[in-house]
Order: C-alpha cells, then sequence, then structure tokens
C-alpha cells in the first residue's frame, strides 16, 4: 500500500515549522514515518532524538582533478568554464570545487587528457530509530550544492520503508524557500502544509510558496501560527486561503512555552494543546478525503 | 566603504529584520535584497514601484535545419536537460540546463549556439537615501545563484557602503552571497535549532575567510549559554544581544523596521556599523 | 506491443521499481507476458536528469509503453516527447501490473 507523504513547509523561516511538525510526529507515531529533508540546516533530530542505526554517504556530483603531470598549462580548460570554477596559477590549474557544477566540459576539451571527474562525499544521510517511529534525515556539508537531490534521496528511502512495512503516512519535514530543495521536497507528494505567521512577510512568503504548489499540482492546506501577532494579517491570510481554495487547518497563538520546551530539546506537545489536537483532528480529515 | 551580508543559517531568526536596521542607519549607499527566493525587504523598507528588469540564464539553441539527430548532446549532458529520441531534433528542458556550454562543444555539426532564458527578476529603485537592489526569483525555477550573481554585478556599479539581506540556509545560495562580501553578520537564536545551524553558517563562513560577527536575537527565549560558548571558541565577537519584544514583532508584522521603534534596535544597529569599520580599516 | 517496466529484479514476478528513473532494470516484455528483454539501467546512479536519460534508453529500444511507478515532471515530459506511453502501476508486481493493463482495455 502507497503511503500518503504530507510535506511541511513555510517559504518563510522561523514560523515554527520544525517545532509543529515535531509535535505532528508525536501524534502520527505509528502510523507514520518522518524524514527530515531540509538537508542544510537539519533540525527535527534535535527533538526526535534518533539512535542512528544505518549511515549513508551521499555524493551527487563530480568534479575536476587534474593531473599535474599531463597539464602543460594550456589554460583551455579555464577559458571553457563558464562558472569561473578553474583558475590558472604560476604552479597549476586549481580547481574551486563550491563553484563547480560538475558539467564535465573542462575533461571533455583538455588537449593533454589531464582531466578527470571523480565523485566525492557531499554529505551523509542516517536512518535512526526515534521512540516514535523511524527518521530519515540528512545533512549536506556546509557550501555544497546538490541539496535537491539529496532530498529527493531521503524521500524516496522513506518512502520505499514505509511501503514495505505497512505505515500509512510520510511526514517530511521541508526546507525554507521555493527554490531546488524545496520543489524536490513537494514533487509527488501528497498533500503540502505550509506554517505560516501573520506578518506582512509571512503573507507575501506564502503566495509565492502557494504558486509553487499550484504549478507542481499539489494540494495547499495552511496552519497559523503565531496567530495572535497581528490581527489585520491575520484575517488577511484566512480570507486568502479561502479564495485560494487552501485548507486552513487551525491557528495556534504566541506561546514561550514552546520555546522552553525546544530549548531543552523536548517535543512542545504540552504547549501546542490544545490548537495541535484540532489541527490533527483536521488534518486525518482531510488527507483521508485524498484520493491516491 | 564595504558590503556587508546578514545571514543566519536558520531562517526566521531576524536576518530582514537586521538588514532592514542597518539600511535605516547608513546614507547614501546601497541596499541589496539576495533572498530571492522570498525577498521580503522591499516590503519592510516600502519600496513602491521599483524598476523591473529581467534576469537570464544561457541556454542552448539548437539549429534543427542542421541537426542530423545524432543524440551526442543528450549523451553528453550531466543534467540530462536535452532530450532526444530516434533521430528528431533534440529539446532542451530549461529547469534542468545549466548553461555549461558542453553541447555545444561535442555536437559535430555545430548546430548548437548560446540563448538564454528568464529565471527571475532585478527590481531595483532611487530613493532619497540610498539605491535599492533586489533579485526575485521566477517562481518553479530551480536555481537561485545566477540570479544572485546577477544583482552582485549590478551592485558592484553601485554606491558603497551596501547593506545584503542575504538567503536562508549554508548552500550555494549563501556562498554565492557572501563571497563577494567584505563582513557577514550572523544572526541567531539562543535555541538548540539557532546554535545548530549557526555552527553550519560559521563554517562557511570561516572556509571563505570573511570576517564576521553575531548578533542573538530574542536572547531573552531560551539558552544562550551554549551560543557564547560557542562563539568565544571560534573568535567571532558577539555584537548585540536583543531580548524578545512583542513591540517590536508587532511592529515587523505590519511591515516596519525594528530600528524605527526600538531603542537597543538601534543602538546595536550603530554597534555592528561601527565594529565593521573598525575591522575592515 | 513493447512494453517495458521499471522493476526490481528482471522477472515478471518482480515487483514494480519504487523509482522510475532509478529503477535497477527494465524488462521489456509483450502483452502477453513474455519476457522480451532485460536491461541493466546504467543511470541508476545519475544525478540530475536520471528521468530524461531512462526515457533515452527506452526509446533506443524501441518501447511504446512503459509501467511505472510515478514519474516527475521532467520524466513525464520526456516520454511525452519520445512517443512513449505509460501506466501507473505502484506497490504491484509486474504481472499484477499486467493484468491491470489488460482489464483497463488499455486505450492504447
Amino acid at each position: 500500500m502507497n503511503p500518503k507523504e504530507i510535506v511541511i513547509v513555510s517559504g518563510k523561516g522561523g514560523t515554527g515549522k520544525t517545532s509543529i511538525v515535531s509535535a505532528l510526529c508525536a501524534l502520527f507515531s505509528k502510523k507514520a514515518l518522518f524524514c527530515d529533508v531540509d538537508v542544510d540546516a537539519p533540525n527535527l533530530q534535535i527533538l526526535l532524538h534518533p539512535n542512528d542505526e544505518e549511515s549513508f554517504s551521499f555524493s551527487g556530483r563530480k568534479i575536476p582533478q587534474i593531473d599535474s603531470e599531463r597539464c602543460n598549462l594550456c589554460g583551455k580548460c579555464v577559458s571553457f568554464c563558464r562558472f569561473d570554477a578553474l583558475k590558472k596559477e604560476m604552479d597549476g590549474i586549481s580547481s574551486l570545487s563550491w563553484k563547480c557544477e560538475g558539467c564535465g566540459g573542462c575533461a571533455l576539451i583538455c588537449p593533454q587528457n589531464a582531466i578527470t571527474m571523480n565523485s566525492y562525499e557531499q554529505g551523509q544521510y542516517w536512518r535512526g530509530q526515534t521512540s516514535l517511529g523511524p527518521l530519515w534525515h540528512a545533512r549536506l556539508h556546509a557550501g555544497e550544492e546538490n541539496s535537491g537531490m539529496l532530498v529527493a534521496k531521503l524521500r524516496n528511502k522513506a518512502r520505499e520503508e514505509a511501503c514495505k512495512k505497512g505505515y500509512p503516512f510520510v511526514i517530511v519535514d521541508g526546507p525554507p524557500g521555493i527554490s531546488c530543495p524545496t520543489i524536490s521536497a513537494l514533487t509527488g507528494s501528497t498533500l503540502a502544509i505550509a506554517v505560516t505567521e501573520p506578518s506582512l512577510s509571512g503573507l507575501h512568503d506564502l503566495l509565492r510558496l502557494g504558486d509553487l504548489c499550484s504549478s507542481l499540482e499539489v494540494p495547499l492546506a495552511v496552519i497559523l501560527n503565531k496567530a495572535d501577532l497581528s490581527e489585520t494579517r491575520n484575517a488577511e491570510i484566512q480570507d486568502r486561503a479561502k479564495s485560494k481554495n487552501w485548507q486552513f487547518l487551525g491557528s495556534i497563538p504566541f506561546r514561550p512555552d514552546v520555546v522552553e520546551a525546544i530549548s531543552n530539546k523536548e517535543i512542545p506537545l504540552d504547549a501546542l494543546h490544545p490548537e495541535i489536537e484540532t489541527i490533527y483532528t483536521n488534518l486525518l480529515q482531510i488527507i483521508n478525503n485524498i484520493k491516491m | 566603504m564595504f558590503r556587508l551580508t546578514v545571514v543566519s543559517g536558520k531562517g526566521g531568526t531576524g536576518k530582514t529584520c537586521v538588514a532592514s536596521s542597518l539600511a535605516f542607519a547608513i546614507r547614501g549607499g546601497t541596499v541589496i535584497d539576495l533572498d530571492v527566493d522570498e525577498p521580503d525587504l522591499g516590503l519592510v523598507l516600502n519600496i513602491q514601484n521599483p524598476e523591473s528588469e529581467s534576469i537570464y540564464k544561457v541556454v542552448p539553441q539548437i539549429d534543427a535545419k542542421r541537426c542530423v539527430g545524432c543524440g551526442i548532446c543528450a549523451d553528453s549532458c550531466v543534467f540530462g536537460a536535452l532530450n532526444q529520441f530516434g533521430t528528431n531534433v533534440p529539446t532542451v528542458n530549461m529547469k534542468l540546463c545549466h548553461g555549461c556550454g558542453v553541447c555545444e562543444y561535442v555536437c559535430p555539426q555545430k548546430t548548437i549556439k548560446d540563448s538564454q532564458t528568464q529565471i527571475g527578476e532585478l527590481n531595483s529603485k532611487r530613493t532619497e537615501n540610498w539605491w535599492f537592489l533586489e533579485g526575485r526569483l521566477d517562481i518553479g525555477e530551480p536555481n537561485p545563484v545566477p540570479v544572485i550573481h546577477a544583482v552582485l554585478e549590478k551592485a558592484n556599479s553601485l554606491p558603497f557602503p551596501q547593506i545584503v539581506d542575504g538567503p536562508p540556509g549554508t548552500a550555494c545560495p549563501m556562498v554565492a552571497a557572501i563571497e563577494q562580501s567584505h563582513f557577514v553578520v550572523l544572526v541567531t537564536e539562543p535555541t538548540p535549532f539557532g546554535l545548530s545551524d549557526l555552527v553550519l553558517a560559521a563554517e562557511t563562513v570561516h572556509e571563505l575567510q570573511i570576517p564576521a560577527a553575531v548578533v542573538i536575537n530574542r536572547s531573552d527565549l531560551g539558552n544562550s549559554k551554549e551560543t557564547e560558548v560557542f562563539c568565544n571558541k571560534i573568535n567571532v565577537p558577539i555584537l548585540a544581544r536583543l531580548p524578545f519584544s512583542k513591540e517590536v514583532a508587532h511592529a515587523y508584522a505590519e511591515g516596519t523596521a525594528p530600528f524605527c521603534v526600538d531603542r537597543k534596535w538601534r543602538e546595536a544597529t550603530y554597534t555592528i556599523l561601527d565594529h565593521v569599520k573598525e575591522v575592515l580599516s | 506491443m513493447r512494453i517495458a517496466a521499471a522493476v526490481n529484479e528482471p522477472t515478471i514476478k518482480s515487483l514494480i521499481a519504487e523509482r522510475f528513473a532509478r529503477a535497477p532494470y527494465f524488462i521489456i516484455v509483450d502483452e502477453n507476458g513474455n519476457l522480451l528483454e532485460a536491461i541493466e539501467n546504467t543511470n541508476a546512479e545519475q544525478g540530475h536528469g536520471a528521468g530524461g536519460a531512462a526515457v533515452r534508453l527506452l526509446s533506443k529500444h524501441n518501447i511504446d509503453l512503459v509501467i511505472v511507478p510515478r514519474l516527475g515532471p521532467n520524466a513525464e515530459e520526456a516520454l511525452a516527447q519520445a512517443g512513449i506511453k505509460h501506466f501507473k502501476a505502484e506497490g504491484l508486481t509486474l504481472e499484477e501490473a499486467l493484468y491491470s493493463l489488460e482489464g483497463k482495455g488499455a486505450s492504447l
């Protein structure tokens, strides 16, 4: 049986996504597998405390290695590279790996065949056991690219395991923004949930996220966090949600207790009570009505 | 005369709050929004009706008349951006294409040349106090880095000092934003999330060897001890510890920069600027 | 008709692979389930655009229809261009998928 995949995103950072996701994980325990695809800055494991049982290396692209014995410093590779990822120096050609896109053009063009393209570890991912269920999570090494690919890999591992073991749901803690990592997190998922806040930026970012979900044909639901921040923005967001046909799951007022729980590395389930239970009930109703 | 970039690793720590406050404290420079996925700085600075120009990335154009459908280009594309079947002329998947030029190079018939496709917008406005620049990624475009590069290229011809609101995360968009910067301000919060992401962001900044400082926002919500210990260990000064303020939060929700409503924020902003000038002189 | 399926093992009893583009094998059968060919998917470890590369591989084997678990937008676009139809059969074995395909009368 194919699991239903719920991806929680925010557009704007700092809306309380991971705190809320952790509480949903607690409520979905035994029914769901969990997956943290915010691979640039993963946080869910801080609250779920996984016992990392299996670890894997991630390598998504190849970068050039120059054989200095064969290289005659002609500089054709430097001229070819459109990303300024190769630099000609006194004693040889150096590769600036953080600029390299891995196209392999330099290796093709080198008249001396001095360049080979090699894989390397860009990050790691783990399958961990938590008290609530299995958690797939990852970390991209600082400054790396290909986060979209690592996101896809994690989602697939989680889905595979959920399928095999009969979990009906996969809960995915998504990345911020709307570019490659988020596109990779949302494509083909069953439902996206945006955790937003009633502020000018919150609304602006929610609209862009909404456009992205629409272009990917993923239905969108909304949770309004720190709901008492601004009454006018609160009303504005709820109106927009209605007009765009986004499902409104519920609101949660700002609670300092949530920060306290997080600081103790605990899931803020009590602090989010009773609103989180209402949200959970509404979510189950909506997700059960989505046909796969 | 410097370019200062505000980043955070973790989103939502107050990066745009700090950047907008810095903008209010300078006179006669340029203010830049490089959070091209979700550019919000313009909202807080109340920028109306900016001028807009398109940002493009290079993509290949194939001359269908000369193409013989050999498929060598598609076989050579590591990004899988060329769809070619049978002896048809290949089509380009614009989203996957990185504009590397390999297909152009390997085509035996030399039928491929450079063309371009829009990936975003560069919005600009000259106000009383400064130039404002914003990069905005088109929805559905996967790669923000070319947009960031295009905005910085324009910024190079505009007046200094320059304040940049950077992208969240610690991956290549953040690197693209800070590598052309003279100083980096890292905004964090005293929670385990904030610290975890600060560590990652600080690592990247350190590798690029750019001087940096930290601002702890909402400093009274959580436990800042570990953050203090970490900053001490890596020799990065903490320039301000700003407590949570409902007034600031409400004002920001309505689109007003903290600098405009809170004395502590004003003091912190000037402290940051003074420190940067001192370090860079 | 030549039908390809993204599978975990090159047999008709295999489950349809969880992912089209990175399936370990593609096997080619006729509409009666007779095994015609088995191809190892050399693109399985590729980075971006593995979907397009997988479609390329299939188009070189003259496929009319491919059985897939689900499809990303890049693979879907590539299949449309290659003129190859697709049938989604996530969670089924190839045998079950063929049965299901037959049952649908297959608007081919």
